[in-house]
């Protein structure tokens, strides 16, 4: 397939992506000996002579580009985009017609980033031996081009990347025509991974906009219990894995069975979401764990006497009301929250993260499969309004209120045809499909029941009485608690002072970065009155933003901070990132203008917020003694 | 039937099929089916046309030839070559026999 087309285009991409073009050649070469695998991909001519693809299925020569016009519905497709946000970010899914990508380069804002994903190979070499794309890619534009059977790995981790919160308004999804008819799978399966990724970032930004201040009050208040943590990947080592575990949620189900439960105790790894914990307790079942992860579960709905001494997984961001009350063992897990990694980095260790999935039970159920289990039985788990009731008897209410279900949305049921759930429910529910099929699809063994005997049907799971699966499955004796207060903790004692010491020092970077942010107004007050001047002073406009510039490197020295300030002012943060995202003016002093509006907000909000955590943090790290 | 009614109804489809990325045209292309049969109905009688014999066996061939690409296309879902063959086949082919002005070109 090799010609001078395809070499110039290696070249080029060589410069654009260093390292790249030596994968490309070596699939092309490979390629020609086993193309037979592939869809079949045959070189035309439209009626004007221009190279033109098509692809055989079941008999029939479809056109990837048309052999009369293969360039117009291109150029009136990117046309139809003017005047779009620059920093929108285009999914175009195919590149067996290659005019859509140059009139998409030729024509969208030079800010605004292209995405190509080819889902087959053969058509992808095919194009580079055919169209000259050198021009294409010498330019600066942001183009990332994923290729079924050559960056596979990489697809889910590089949309992950492009797609947040802040993004979401801008991203633009175009499947070229005949894609989805041609290479439905592989489509589908993309598309797929870019809905969920969308949905994600929806979540995420609901959470994060809900738990913002919050999390950030938790996660400073929590740091203290850090030197005599556990993590979850000491469990790999101690838990046997010939027992189940038992994965309790507060489902409207639980009501039916939870008196079986007794049976599992001492037999199985019980591990309790949070709002389980109160029933479980009333009906003499002391889980082996629970868990917690809301930082606005309110404290009422947990404390129980009999639940401060369970160990405890739970999220650093959890209430911390609930951490000072508990005090057995504390299991965390890697949240990627800069300054509670900063405690583990400075002492050596690696803090591995849980894909926690949304919710307390999707955490645990996340949990237990990490550290081994072969076998999970879910109870309580409806993901649905069983009986048009959201959570059991003698959690929320000593008996729930029935819910009008009328207008809900309904899935397939465990036990009933259809159940109603909502949308965190199905969110979640989604969630345990997608992880669940992950696992079987990677081969790992795992067997999963669900025993809750109502809700909603999880995919791959078997459905079966709590009875049954207690009877098949819980025969050795064990004894969790014995296992759990074994476990040594991470730190020695030398490393527990430095973590006590590192934290003691937080109050002094907010103090730094208060200063700094006094600074910042200051000089967006002065880039303010410049740019309000008659005469533009440039060299005074220019000064001011370097020293801008200086001061915002100053705060960004106390980055684990900065980043907790950043949390904190979520709402703010997000709002000026979406202006900036729709704003561009070619003017300086227009632009300077907008600069120093944003930037005495964000510095206003950035002196208040440093301010009150450095008296937050002096009391909980000075005056009090930190926890031993 | 009017073939300004026709023409707006490709017109249509193929704005929507690229400008507005519909993926109506398979659809819309079976519901034009009549008006096409109706066209052929035309074309088909030799007293329509005053033009030479060989003038009008290329018209009628082209017809043909337009309809089979567009039944192929319907039969195999073929967004591709439907937008292709009615955009800027028989738009322009209808083109024809419209007085200029009375159209748009796509």
């Amino acid at each position: 397939m090799s010609n001078k087309i395809f070499e110039k285009n290696m070249e080029a991409w060589e410069k654009k992506y260093p390292g790249a073009s030596a994968k490309i050649k070596e699939l092309e070469e490979d390629f020609t000996k086993s193309s037979e695998d592939e869809v079949e991909v045959f070189l035309s001519a439209s009626m004007d002579e221009t190279p033109i693809l098509q692809v055989k299925k079941e008999d029939y020569f479809y056109y990837l580009a048309g052999k009369r016009e293969p360039k117009r519905p291109a150029e009136a497709w990117a046309d139809s985009y003017k005047g779009i946000e620059p920093a929108t970010v285009m999914i175009m899914v195919g590149m067996g017609n290659p005019f859509y990508f140059k009139y998409a380069c030729e024509k969208f804002d030079k800010e605004t980033s292209l995405i190509i994903f080819e889902p087959s190979m053969e058509v992808f070499l095919s194009v580079l031996s055919t169209y000259d794309l050198t021009k294409e890619l010498d330019s600066k534009r942001t183009i990332v081009f994923l290729v079924k059977g050559l960056t596979d790995e990489v697809v889910e981790h590089t949309m992950s990347g492009l797609i947040d919160i802040n993004m979401l308004p801008l991203l633009r999804i175009y499947a070229l025509p005949n894609y989805k008819l041609l290479f439905k799978d592989n489509v589908k399966e993309f598309l797929d991974i870019v809905l969920r990724l969308c949905e994600d970032a929806r979540v995420g930004l609901n959470t994060n906009l809900r738990f913002a201040g919050v999390n950030a009050k938790n996660l400073l208040a929590n740091a203290r219990y850090i030197p005599d943590v556990i993590k979850t990947k000491q469990f790999i080592d101690y838990i046997p894995r010939d027992i189940p575990a038992i994965i309790v949620a507060a489902g409207p189900s639980l009501n039916k069975n939870i008196k079986e439960l007794k049976r599992a105790k001492g037999k199985s790894f019980i591990i309790a979401c949070d709002t389980a914990i109160k029933p479980l307790l009333k009906e003499g079942i002391v889980p082996d764990m629970f868990a917690l992860v809301d930082g606005k579960k309110p404290l009422d709905l947990i404390k129980i006497e009999g639940a401060e001494n369970i160990p405890l997984l739970a999220s650093v961001t959890a209430a911390s009301a609930f951490f000072d009350f508990h005090k057995g063992r504390k299991i965390i897990y890697n949240e990627y929250i800069p300054l509670i990694n900063r405690l583990f980095i400075e002492n050596g260790i690696i803090l591995e993260s849980v894909p926690c999935g949304g919710s307390v039970a999707t955490t645990a159920f996340a949990f237990a499969y990490m550290i081994g289990m072969k076998t999970i039985i879910l109870v309580g788990q409806d993901l649905a309004l069983t009986g048009n009731k959201s959570h059991a008897d003698g959690t929320f209410k000593e008996k729930m209120e029935e819910i009008d279900t009328t207008d809900y949305m309904m899935v397939p049921g465990n036990c009933e045809e259809e159940v109603p759930t909502r949308p965190d429910f199905h969110l979640y529910l989604k969630w345990y499909n997608y992880y669940i099929q992950g696992v079987k699809d990677s081969g790992v063994e795992l067997r999963v029941i669900n025993a809750t005997e109502g809700g909603a049907k999880i995919d791959n799971t078997e459905i079966m009485t709590l009875k049954e699966a207690i009877d098949e499955t819980c025969h050795k004796e064990v004894n969790i608690e014995e296992i759990i207060d074994s476990m040594p903790g991470i730190f020695d004692e030398e490393q527990k002072e430095r973590i006590r010491n590192n934290l003691r020092n937080i109050p002094a970077e907010f103090e730094e970065i208060h200063e700094v942010a006094e600074k910042l107004q200051e000089e967006y007050k002065k880039l303010d009155t410049i740019c309000k001047k008659k005469k533009f002073n440039q060299s005074g406009y220019l000064k001011c933003l370097k020293r801008i510039k200086q001061q915002t490197k100053n705060a960004d020295k106390h980055v684990e901070c900065m980043n907790v300030i950043s949390e904190s002012l979520k709402v703010a943060d997000f709002i000026l990132k979406s202006e900036e995202n729709l704003k561009m003016n070619d003017d300086p002093k227009e632009e300077g203008l907008s600069i120093a509006r944003q930037g005495i907000i964000y510095s206003d909000l950035l002196a208040q917020c440093s301010k009150l955590l450095y008296d937050y943090t002096k009391e909980l790290y000075e005056d009090k003694e930190i926890e031993k | 039937m009017e073939l300004q009614d026709l023409h707006k109804a490709i017109y249509i489809a193929c704005k929507q099929e690229i400008d507005m990325e519909r993926e109506v045209i398979v659809d819309e292309a079976k519901k034009m089916m009549p008006m096409f049969r109706e066209l052929l109905d035309i074309i088909s009688n030799r007293d329509n046309f005053d033009m030479t014999e060989e003038e009008y066996l290329e018209l009628h061939q082209y017809y043909m030839a337009l309809l089979q690409e567009i039944l192929d296309g319907i039969e195999h879902h073929d967004s591709v070559a439907l937008y292709d063959t009615l955009g800027y086949g028989m738009l322009e082919f209808v083109e024809m026999f419209l007085p200029e002005g009375e159209w748009e070109r796509l």
